[in-house]
């Protein structure tokens, strides 16, 4: 079943996104290099990662940074357009092991004819430690308005 | 305790604001498909629309790398992303990113010590010269395990 569509005045400031929860593979990740054409070893290389210091090889962080686009182009729909996105890569996540990804808006408000949404975004671990840590502006369609994001 | 030295030398220094030569790709729904199967979403979904996807700016990735890091950032890992999108991305519109080495900067006392960061920028524009998008990624080399936050 479709969602129906949703505009600026249905968001509100404090309004928490729906969690999306991924657990990649390491055959995911060595997807995501091949899709990239980025091939670092930690990424699919366990005893590398081992001799480094780290639990496991390790998930990408660009790949997280898409793990938090897909949870707000879901919670905004279709039609939003993702402004910005940044965030800080805080601790590896690792292959086969949950990452959950969150966020809540900070901010609502209309600039220049645009419906823009701040949103904190984070991503936890399954120990509840986050390892990303970001936040993103989200344009979304005004009601009642020529204004379009674009998409 | 003895005092730490700046990691900072003169070649570093130099690379600031070096720029590597434009490239040239094209917003490609196949590309978009492999991403989608790595992040295992529905990749027919995905590349339905007139527009690709927020996460396909990973994709840009393959044309972020430097030319040429720094001798001490081989190795170094990443520590943050930013993205900008100014609009929408079409399926087969060309676009052609430009980048430099925005600054290169230490800090002292963190979590795993003296940590050396730099922070790439990247352009890009359509056919047109447009801009449509903006990027910047924070590599930063320590000795430790990857487990810092990016400033």
């Amino acid at each position: 079943m479709t969602e129906p569509k949703r505009f600026f005045d249905d968001f509100q400031e404090g309004e928490r996104l729906p969690p999306l929860e991924k657990r990649p593979e390491l055959l995911q990740v060595v997807k995501w290099s091949g899709a990239t054409w980025t091939f670092v070893p930690i990424f699919y290389d366990r005893d590398l990662a081992r001799s480094l210091g780290l639990p496991d090889s390790v998930i990408p962080g660009p790949m997280k940074l898409a793990f938090l686009a897909l949870l707000l182009q879901r919670w905004a729909g279709p039609d939003a357009l993702i402004r910005s996105l940044r965030a800080t890569y805080r601790r590896p996540d690792t292959p086969r092991q949950p990452i959950v990804c969150h966020g809540i808006v900070t901010r609502a408000a209309i600039e220049n004819g645009h419906g823009l949404l701040d949103v904190e975004v984070w991503a936890e671990n399954h120990r509840g430690e986050r390892t990303v840590a970001g936040a993103a502006t989200v344009e979304v369609s005004l009601r009642d308005s020529a204004s379009t994001t674009g998409r | 305790m003895e005092p730490e030295r700046s990691l900072l030398t003169e070649e570093l220094k130099a690379a600031i604001g070096s720029r590597t030569e434009p490239r040239t790709f094209v917003i490609d729904r196949q590309i978009a498909r492999r991403l989608a199967e790595a992040l295992d979403e529905d990749a027919d979904a995905i590349t339905r629309g007139e527009y690709a996807p927020a996460f396909y700016v990973a994709a840009f990735e393959t044309e972020m790398a430097p030319a040429a890091l720094p001798g001490l950032f081989q190795g170094g890992v990443l520590a943050g992303d930013e993205w900008d999108l100014l609009r929408p991305l079409r399926w087969n519109e060309q676009i052609t990113g430009s980048g430099s080495v925005a600054d290169i900067y230490e800090r002292f006392g963190g979590r795993n010590g003296q940590t050396l960061y730099m922070r790439y920028e990247w352009a890009f524009v359509d056919s047109a010269g447009e801009p449509v998008a903006r990027a910047s990624r924070i590599m930063a080399r320590w000795s430790a395990a990857p487990n810092e936050e990016a400033p």
